[in-house]
């Protein structure tokens, strides 16, 4: 099959070391301080409300969209968090979380819609999607320190290509199964492009948005052992700290915090999902 | 001390994955070399231990190629370092070029040493410590930064948390009380933030070691005043006990050997980017004659 030589190292190589980094780095840097302001603010609210009023905040909100048991299950969860300490680790997490989904939301969301509306514009995002979801992010976890350095930023930039697709996919999806009567019936009452959008199409696809949001948060929270490899403190750390050393324990102490991170996460967002229906 | 040599053979194992897939060094056929007249030497062979770190690989394959030369029969058996150190005490393994000591492998001189002729010393310097690029003028030592925290941002990069050199790291920053957030992340991870840094010309503070293709790259200095957390390690050629009167000019030979940690990164370094390690071993003897004669003891 070798019928010529495809140098797309050295192509790669040159492109990044001779344009990306010299010329667009100002940009990047530009970015990176952005973005990392914008983590180390959300961190700082985490950790600065104190634990028990943050453990409350999300019991009330786990009863509120996910019932009794989950609340149950967030009040051991926050217990288990503060009595291994880890609880500052969490909230690091969570930060990160935080921030890669929103933006994940605030991009796929739009470009889902777009797609939704052109079937051009979904011919060219959907191969997109796939190489996103898909290229393993050891591939692009180290450049991103290239542009963005050590630390959250590399994390949230890594955490968004890979957390964003579902977003995307799922606004697709869910404002194209609005059921073409419903779509009719708008038209023929002389709704315009916006009010069919924003009156008929988004509401009724809430629900799916809401599923691909979920999917968003839990990809997000896969991606933080992987994350603290660039530098990106928080539960993360703490497994990779564990495993390195071949310390069980203390690995199985920090994945429990995801675990918990995540179960909590996801039927909270979940419940929302299903409330908004 | 034992984490840092768990830490070296993790790193040196790392390599072998990442680094040095295609320029695995062959089993060595016998020397096809016609320059040299071979000496009247019997059934004389030289067995190498050849570990699967990086670092290893250019000296060992040099000094076959020069036992080579010189008439010899050479073999060598790849086995991992408690392997090499088992052979060499038994006299299945005859010589070891890339031992580290006093420190790293400390363990395994005290189970195996009875047995094992500390022949000379590869090279010196196996440091190991935080690094900075010699760019950075203000900061040659651990007092230096003790109130230039700022210049690197607050922060020294590392590879992972749990590691033997970041535990060190903690402890340094705790004991001569410098104000350094220790960002830890990955061999791969550290690098491409000095990369980054480098690039700009601006000051960072991170983990090195030698030898390691980074001192290739950049013109770093290793700080000085850490010798109390991280030692510098010499790298020592090892024999076994009954090499030296079986093969006397063998070890002869291996006695007068030395090279330079610099010239050793630099093969480490073409031997990555694909090229063969016998090549880059050749193209070392060519570029350094004299010593080559010199240590044959011509």
């Amino acid at each position: 099959m070798n019928y010529f030589h495809l140098p797309l190292e050295e192509w790669t190589n040159r492109f990044v070391n001779q344009w990306l980094i010299p010329v667009l780095g100002g940009f990047f840097d530009s970015i990176s301080n952005v973005v990392g302001a914008f983590i180390s603010w959300v961190t700082n609210i985490l950790t600065f409300i104190p634990p028990e009023l943050m453990a409350l905040i999300l019991i009330f909100l786990a009863w509120r969209y996910a019932g009794v048991g989950i609340a149950i299950f967030t009040l051991i969860g926050s217990l288990y968090l503060g009595s291994v300490d880890l609880w500052f680790a969490a909230m690091q997490t969570l930060a990160i979380v935080i921030v890669a989904t929103l933006f994940s939301i605030v991009i796929g969301i739009p470009i889902g819609i777009w797609s939704a509306k052109s079937p051009i514009v979904y011919a060219i995002v959907r191969p997109i999607l796939d190489f996103m979801q898909t290229l393993p992010s050891f591939v692009y976890l180290i450049p991103a320190i290239l542009l963005f350095g050590l630390g959250g930023v590399p994390a949230v930039i890594s955490t968004f290509v890979f957390a964003t697709p579902p977003a995307v996919r799922m606004t697709t999806l869910g404002i194209k199964q609005v059921p073409t009567d419903v779509v009719e019936a708008a038209r023929a009452f002389g709704s315009t492009y916006w009010q069919m959008l924003t009156k008929v199409q988004l509401p009724m696809a809430v629900p799916t948005i809401m599923a691909g949001i979920n999917q968003t948060i839990m990809l997000a929270l896969s991606m933080a052992v992987i994350a603290s490899m660039i530098g990106a403190p928080g539960l993360g750390s703490v497994v990779l700290a564990g495993i390195s050393r071949v310390n069980v324990g203390l690995g199985l102490t920090g994945g429990l915090g995801i675990v918990v991170l995540a179960i909590v996460l996801d039927r909270i967002t979940q419940g929302i999902g299903e409330k908004t229906k | 001390m034992k984490q840092i040599k768990c830490l070296f053979l993790t790193f040196f194992a790392f390599f072998l994955i990442v680094g040095c897939g295609p320029a695995e060094t062959p089993e060595e056929t016998p020397a096809d070399d016609d320059t040299t007249p071979a000496e009247d030497v019997g059934d004389q062979s030289v067995t190498f231990g050849m570990t699967p770190w990086t670092s290893t690989i250019p000296p060992t394959t040099i000094a076959m190629l020069i036992l080579e030369d010189m008439g010899f029969e050479v073999n060598q058996i790849e086995a991992d370092a408690g392997g090499v150190y088992t052979g060499l005490s038994r006299g299945d393994i005859d010589a070891f070029m890339d031992a580290w000591l006093p420190d790293m492998h400390a363990s395994y001189m005290e189970q195996f040493g009875d047995n094992i002729d500390s022949t000379s010393i590869s090279y010196p310097d196996g440091e190991l410590g935080w690094v900075v690029p010699t760019y950075v003028e203000e900061v040659n030592s651990i007092e230096d930064l003790k109130g230039n925290e700022d210049l690197f941002g607050g922060e020294m990069y590392g590879i992972e948390e749990g590691a033997g050199m970041t535990m060190t790291s903690g402890e340094m920053i705790d004991e001569f009380d410098l104000d350094l957030q220790y960002v830890a992340s990955s061999e791969g991870g550290m690098l491409a933030q000095v990369a980054r840094q480098i690039g700009a010309e601006r000051p960072v503070l991170f983990l090195g070691w030698r030898p390691h293709p980074m001192f290739v790259d950049y013109d770093l200095k290793v700080l000085e005043g850490q010798d109390d957390f991280f030692a510098t390690s010499e790298v020592h050629v090892l024999t076994n006990i009954d090499f030296k009167d079986r093969v006397p000019e063998a070890y002869e030979f291996l006695s007068n050997w030395s090279i330079d940690v610099g010239d050793i990164e630099q093969m480490i370094v073409e031997i990555d980017n694909g090229r063969s390690a016998e090549e880059v071993a050749r193209e070392w003897m060519e570029n350094n004659q004299d010593k080559v004669a010199e240590m044959k003891g011509e």
